[in-house]
């Protein structure tokens, strides 16, 4: 196998807040190959917005803290590098897509003006190149009138036109890893289809790492090479998109699944995971997922499972998996 | 089968850039000539992106607008004509259940208060027979642990969402429009609303309009489906016959457009509608699809179709 382009190792980060430490992110591996898309998929408060802003060194601190393990870009660890170090790298090898474009997006400033910006603080060329690289750019995520777009404020464009200006932002110097946190959860339907084939073809064209996060299992099941499925701050289960999708070994994973209404069978009762996500601030012991788990017993309330290997390539943190 | 709200011509425009005297001069054709008939029981789903007018007509059917022209009929009443009580009884038998049920509570009032304050009328006069009330309602609707003397930033999303519905519930209503319920909720929170919104549906016979841009949702709950563009129906058939075979170019690709849960299915050809809805100031003349339609031509940049067909499957294209 390929060295990875990201590599997290066993990540711990803690949330120092008025009530109490919690970990957001408490254990968490992942390995993603160039050229590969891992989807890190999960509810709200799961932890993988939280993941994610570790990797490119967006935690806010205080209250945020990474108490312990590695990101290795390139086999480089980026936990112990200066904010200044980071954000050489961010825009650089590292580019990102968050869901909102319109606060990513600096309101007083014409797209242009941002575009051409990031490739004068990473690359030394002069401002004309800069602008025939950002417009030549803006015409790949097939923005029409691209030139004149340039002199755009972001609040002139649409929901999916300023998605396509952020992709742009994100790859203009090449990135190795792109992260795109939700990209599409904003947009309608139409505007999604559209986003999610230019990022398909793009990352085809540009051979970089993605690491995708949503809450969409259909996003997932169009892009996605492998999967990784986040509850409470940890890795329950990961394996090949195929895997996930055909033969979930976790519970929660199950459950995901069964709670998408699927096209194909209109009317029948929905399958639903009881409850609601732990307070990460009272976490059940044991297994974390437990309180909703229809298959827990005594064990799964005493010891907390790891993530273990099932078949190659798929592994699984429940005790009853494993079995 | 007679209807429970047929719609007329409803039409709703909102000015933009009011002046003092005069008329403004640019409106939002937020809803334009919609006629559809909402039958007893039936659970009729109304689909569209953003800014297609699936909430201002949902509103607008509500009489929460004014409508601009066009007639609202309730049970065979003109909802326009209404007097007070009239209105009054009405809002009662018609209620309304938001995407987030946070912004649409008091934050300083009770849940009691807020599932209790419609039900000042009828039985309900004292605060005792009210508070058993609520108890009963907040069970009906999976809440029976929860404590009525909280506040709403003391519960999650889906129990908010929850609250929403027994607030809904606690006038005995008929008919609920549902505007947009699950899409602020989490997959496993949203199947749990679902699965409620279905059992309250055949313990109470209600009729619900369920808004909603989620086409897999829609399938899912609704027995007829109305697919808006630009403010005007373009299609409006029985969920089935939809999704089997839909007749309107916009509704086949905005089924094209979903994403499908098979990794195995993602190589399949995909056909991905290209540019954005035009701006509801100015719609397109003619048929306002033409635009990005893969099959307009020169009849639909000037006539606009009408929507035609049975009681089974109707639609608003040229070349359908």
């Amino acid at each position: 196998m390929a060295r990875p382009v990201l590599e997290v190792r066993d990540l711990r980060v803690a949330l120092h807040t008025r009530r109490g430490v919690i970990h957001a992110v408490d254990g968490v591996s992942l390995h993603i190959g160039p050229g590969e898309t891992l989807a890190l998929v999960g509810e709200s408060g799961c932890g993988k917005t939280m993941t994610a802003l570790s990797v490119i060194g967006l935690i806010p601190r205080p209250p945020g803290l990474i108490e312990r393990g590695q990101v290795l870009l390139n086999g480089d660890d980026l936990v112990p590098k200066s904010d200044e170090e980071m954000r050489k790298l961010r825009g650089d090898r590292l580019g990102m897509v968050f869901q909102e474009p319109m606060t990513s997006l600096d309101p007083v400033f014409t797209i242009g003006t941002q575009l051409v910006e990031t490739l004068l603080a990473h690359r030394d060329i002069s401002r004309a190149d800069a602008r025939a690289q950002a417009v030549a750019m803006l015409k790949r995520v097939q923005i029409p009138e691209a030139d004149r777009r340039m002199d755009n404020y972001p609040h002139e464009m649409s929901g999916g036109m300023r998605q396509r200006v952020m992709i742009a932002m994100a790859l203009l110097c090449r990135p190795d890893l792109l992260i795109a946190d939700e990209p599409t959860t904003a947009l309608d339907v139409t505007t999604q289809a559209q986003i999610l084939e230019l990022l398909r073809e793009l990352r085809g064209e540009f051979g970089m790492a993605v690491l995708l996060i949503t809450h969409a299992l259909g996003v997932v099941a169009e892009m996605a090479d492998r999967v990784a499925v986040m509850y409470a701050g940890r890795v329950v289960e990961t394996a090949s998109v195929e895997d996930v999708f055909e033969n979930p070994r976790h519970p929660y994973t199950r459950g995901l699944l069964g709670s998408i209404p699927d096209l194909a069978e209109g009317g029948s009762r929905l399958v639903t995971i009881p409850g609601t996500v732990p307070n990460l601030l009272h976490k059940p012991p044991g297994c974390c997922f437990w309180p909703r788990c229809p298959i827990a017993e005594a064990r799964c309330r005493e010891g907390e499972p790891p993530l273990v290997e099932l078949v190659p390539g798929h592994q699984a943190a429940c005790w009853k998996a494993a079995a | 089968m007679s209807a429970l709200v047929e719609v007329e011509g409803l039409t709703k425009h909102f000015p933009v850039g009011t002046v003092l005297w005069g008329s403004p001069k640019r409106v939002v054709h937020a809803v334009d000539d919609v006629t559809l008939d909402i039958r007893p029981g039936e659970t009729l789903g109304l689909v569209g992106e953003t800014g297609s007018g699936k909430s201002t007509l949902g509103r607008t059917i509500l009489h929460l607008n004014a409508p601009t022209a066009g007639v609202v009929r309730y049970r065979g009443e003109d909802v326009g004509g209404f007097d007070r009580a009239a209105m009054q009884r009405f809002r009662s038998r018609a209620q309304i259940v938001f995407q987030d049920p946070y912004s649409s509570f008091d934050p300083r009032m009770t849940i009691q208060d807020i599932i209790a304050e419609g039900m000042v009328h009828g039985e309900h006069r004292t605060r005792a027979a009210r508070a058993a009330r609520v108890g009963a309602l907040l069970r009906t609707v999976g809440l029976g642990q929860v404590y009525p003397d909280g506040y709403p930033h003391q519960f999650s999303g889906g129990q908010r969402q929850r609250i929403g519905i027994a607030r809904a519930l606690a006038v005995d209503p008929e008919f609920i429009v549902l505007d947009e319920p699950v899409s602020a909720l989490d997959v496993s929170v949203q199947s749990q609303v679902l699965n409620l919104l279905a059992d309250l549906r055949g313990q109470f016979g209600l009729t619900y309009l369920f808004i909603s841009h989620d086409l897999s949702v829609v399938r899912h709950l609704c027995t007829r489906v109305a697919v808006m563009y630009l403010g005007q129906i373009v299609e409006l058939a029985d969920t089935r016959a939809l999704f089997a075979a839909p007749r309107h170019p916009y509704t086949a690709v905005l089924l094209a457009a979903l994403p499908i849960a098979d990794p195995r299915q993602r190589n399949r050809p995909r056909q991905v509608l290209q540019g954005e809805v035009p701006s509801p100031i100015n719609p397109p003349p003619g048929c306002r699809f033409h635009t990005r339609c893969p099959r307009a031509t020169a009849l639909c940049r000037e006539q606009e179709p009408k929507l035609v067909g049975d009681a089974v499957h109707s639609v608003a294209c040229h070349h359908a």
